[in-house]
């Protein structure tokens, strides 16, 4: 069967957007509507409602739950509910594994739920769910909040640069074949998978650490500034020196070549050619830079 | 021809292709029967593009795709240049009583577009509602005014789409005390007035009436079979007064039969296999796929 024949079939294919009437709830059906929102309101909120709040909710069980065959209605509840941390706190070990490490299995799961409590998924993807994750550890009480909130806004990054879009990078040869006359005048922009970050504590290592399934080192305070990139698809990281930093950070904020290499020279008078020439070859084999 | 026009696995004959023809209900929009296939998962990635094997599609859950410009998209691109690809949702939120999201659909329409879906399949269930979501697949309730709700919004749906939407029909743990009719006539009811079609999932049928005591049997023979534009089957865990759909798992015989069901009464459907929790090496889900294949032949036989 012909795809187009199938398309022009399914007569519901009449408006290219949804227009407003569509949408709108007839007076009759207003009071149906509201009925089922109810309904649905208290469904969600016996599945995700903080245990303190459960006896209250679970009261109505016998005005929206069918008593039948087999299992009693707050049992069936139960299965919904009980589902529901297991996904919560499932997503955001993907996204977070060096807190959750940190944190240890049941500080993190019970950590998660109350940070669910407080930002709960909005949208259709769980990918957003950890956006205000570190945030949200550094208004605990954890002894090592500082660490966790490092350590969590790193995890944040790698999770949002695996998705960013791709764009052409810069190539070595191009980067290498910049006339030195254009250096006042141009620009290097970071390509979306290239992100720069700074840390308090070394917080790279410890998730190479975890995710080696080595035994990470406790947490000290030592500056550690990273730069995230994805190149072929991988994601990547490395450790960069205080200098790479400092004009890395410079190009990434709009500074042209030229004044971004004279305020790295100022301030690190002992950074050479040779070591400009090194990095910013290295750079451009990471691509981390648009084309 | 695979789903929009994309070619034929490479690996020749399609799996089910020695079956024999059967008496059987063509679904209403003469959509192919495109064998048998497999959901897409991260783990089995590189064993596809290393071996290219013999499926005769791959699903893929959207939302792992929608909105990523990252290695998904890039993986997806590369099979779907060799196999037909099924999109199937579980963000649509089609009973939510939440205004409908359409940042969602437009993300969604845009992932139609590079895989050239025929149609788009999801869920008849809610997510959430008062902007949260749970990301469960939460039961509507069966009642006269939520069929009248749904109905409204796959309309509005498939108007933005502009491809048929194909709902699936859940695996439910509880039962509303307002259910006015069976699930079946619910499905039954909403395709006829909507349009839209019927993924049934053979092993949500069994879950759903093993938790709720009625006979998957009478559900296969109710359902109306030219709505059914394809199926799922999948493993469960049964924790003996209820059973999870898990995804984790062989299918049972039981399922199998109800299968073997679907195929003599309805005839052959585009099925894939769902395996999605301790995901083992892909010749396991594989094997699932190929015993789906060998489901038809005993029907064969009899109708021969």
């Amino acid at each position: 069967m012909a795809e187009r024949e199938v398309v022009s079939n399914a007569k519901a294919i009449v408006l290219p957007q949804p227009s407003p009437a569509a949408l709108a709830v007839a007076p009759d059906m207003a009071a149906a509507e509201q009925s089922l929102r109810e309904q649905q309101a208290w469904l969600q909120n016996v599945v995700t409602c903080v245990p303190d709040r459960l006896d209250q909710a679970m009261a109505r069980t016998p005005d929206y739950i069918k008593q039948g065959y087999g299992l009693d209605p707050e049992s069936r509840l139960w299965i919904y509910r009980g589902m529901f941390p297991m996904r919560m706190v499932e997503s955001m070990q993907v996204d977070f594994p060096g807190v959750a490490y940190a944190l240890g299995p049941d500080v993190f799961h019970e950590f998660v739920m109350s940070y669910v409590e407080e930002h709960p998924s909005s949208s259709w993807t769980l990918n957003h769910l950890g956006q205000h994750f570190p945030a949200f550890i550094a208004k605990s009480n954890f002894r090592y909040k500082n660490f966790l909130h490092d350590l969590a806004t790193l995890e944040l990054n790698l999770a949002q640069v695996f998705d960013e879009p791709e764009v052409t990078p810069l190539t070595p040869e191009a980067l290498q074949a910049l006339p030195p006359q254009e250096w006042d005048r141009l620009l290097l922009r970071p390509r979306p998978t290239s992100r720069l970050l700074k840390f308090a504590y070394p917080v790279s290592h410890f998730l190479f650490q975890v995710d080696n399934q080595l035994e990470p080192p406790r947490p000290a305070r030592n500056p550690q500034r990273v730069l995230i990139m994805r190149k072929g698809y991988q994601m990547n990281r490395v450790v960069l020196p205080e200098a790479g930093f400092f004009i890395l950070k410079d190009l990434f904020s709009g500074k042209k070549l030229a004044q971004a290499i004279d305020r790295l020279v100022r301030k690190f008078p002992q950074i050479g050619a040779e070591d400009l020439q090194r990095w910013f070859a290295q750079w451009g084999d990471w691509g981390i830079f648009q084309a | 021809m695979g789903v929009g026009g994309a070619p034929i696995p490479p690996a020749g004959q399609k799996l089910g292709s020695e079956q024999a023809s059967v008496m059987s209900i063509p679904n209403k929009w003469g959509f192919p029967d495109l064998g048998f296939g497999m959901g897409l998962r991260t783990v089995h990635y590189s064993h596809i593009l290393q071996n290219w094997p013999k499926v005769d599609f791959f699903e893929i859950i959207v939302e792992n795709y929608m909105g990523s410009g990252g290695r998904p998209i890039y993986m997806l691109e590369q099979i779907a240049e060799r196999y037909p690809v099924l999109l199937h949702g579980v963000s649509l939120s089609v009973g939510s009583t939440d205004p409908v999201d359409f940042e969602y659909l437009r993300l969604l329409k845009n992932l139609m577009g590079l895989v050239k879906a025929r149609w788009v399949s999801d869920h008849l269930c809610w997510t959430g509602i008062l902007g949260r979501n749970t990301h469960d697949l939460l039961p509507m309730p069966l009642t006269q005014e939520s069929f009248e709700h749904v109905a409204r919004r796959v309309k509005v749906i498939q108007d933005f789409l502009e491809v048929p939407l194909v709902l699936e029909n859940p695996s439910t743990y509880l039962e509303w005390a307002q259910d006015q009719m069976t699930e079946w006539d619910f499905l039954n009811a909403l395709t006829a007035e909507t349009d839209c079609g019927l993924l049934l999932d053979v092993n949500n049928v069994y879950v759903s009436s093993y938790n709720h005591g009625f006979s998957a049997a009478e559900y296969i023979e109710k359902i109306n079979g030219e709505r059914v534009v394809y199926h799922h089957l999948s493993g469960h865990t049964n924790n003996g007064t209820y059973i999870v759909d898990t995804h984790d798992d062989h299918v049972i015989d039981e399922v199998w039969a109800l299968y073997t069901q679907c195929y003599q009464r309805i005839g052959g459907r585009t099925t894939m296999v769902e395996w999605d929790a301790e995901i083992p090496p892909f010749e396991v889900v594989h094997a699932e796929v190929l015993k789906a294949a060998q489901c038809r032949k005993p029907a064969v036989s009899k109708v021969g």
